[in-house]
């Protein structure tokens, strides 16, 4: 399942939000020959703007639909959830750690994560059945 | 001489689980770009509320992400 799969199934029933943090393969870093073949090659952003910049291309190239927010260069997102290179978490409604997935790449599990979701979620309602005749 | 080889292949073989065990645990790191970490966040736990940028230019604390009687699915991660 990817997040998009997820998103659009659970979207009326949870809130979804992606947190740009820092880049995992920028250029000047430890690039990745995968990103060079996508073409998916900048530096690591330095300036909150060009952070912006990087997550129009997430959003715009990559057409990435879940919600955004970004990270500031403090990276205080990053750090308050060890979140470098990814990571998912699931917040319950009263505000805490329902689900920490695990560091990224290698333990990123987004069907797992959609598995804590779904049993969190109140079942759906049933369609009303149509009525027939009278 | 064929004993001595499988001992030979059990131990590399061992010895390549045990490292590829390390790094996926972040215990060992693959270059100085690696800064995988565990973190102290466990579940239970409240989660930080920080003050966000989002895309739309406006910002918003997390916690208004789960003050609707939602959980928040709460993603992180990069283009790369």
């Amino acid at each position: 399942m990817d997040l998009h799969a997820l998103y659009d199934a659970h979207k009326d029933r949870a809130n979804f939000l992606t947190v740009y943090i820092a880049e995992a393969h920028p250029e000047d870093e430890w690039q990745m020959d995968s990103n060079v073949e996508e073409k998916i090659v900048f530096k690591q952003p330095k300036l909150f703007a060009e952070r912006q910049e990087a997550v129009k291309i997430l959003v715009e190239r990559l057409k990435y639909r879940v919600p955004v927010a970004v990270d500031g260069m403090d990276n205080r997102a990053d750090a308050a959830f060890a979140a470098w290179p990814e990571r998912i978490y699931i917040v319950d409604p009263a505000g805490r750690v329902a689900y920490k997935g695990g560091m990224g790449p290698f333990e990123f599990d987004v069907k797992e994560a959609g598995e804590r979701l779904a049993r969190m979620l109140p079942a759906r309602r049933a369609p009303a059945p149509a009525r027939v005749g009278g | 001489m064929l004993i001595v080889g499988a001992a030979v292949l059990a131990v590399a073989a061992l010895g390549g689980g045990a490292y590829m065990f390390a790094v996926r645990k972040a215990w060992i790191r693959y270059n100085q770009y690696d800064r995988r970490v565990e973190g102290r966040l466990r579940v239970g736990d409240v989660a930080p509320d920080l003050d966000l940028a989002l895309y739309d230019g406006s910002s918003k604390h997390l916690s208004s992400f789960w003050g609707d009687g939602k959980p928040l699915f709460l993603v992180f991660g990069s283009c790369t």
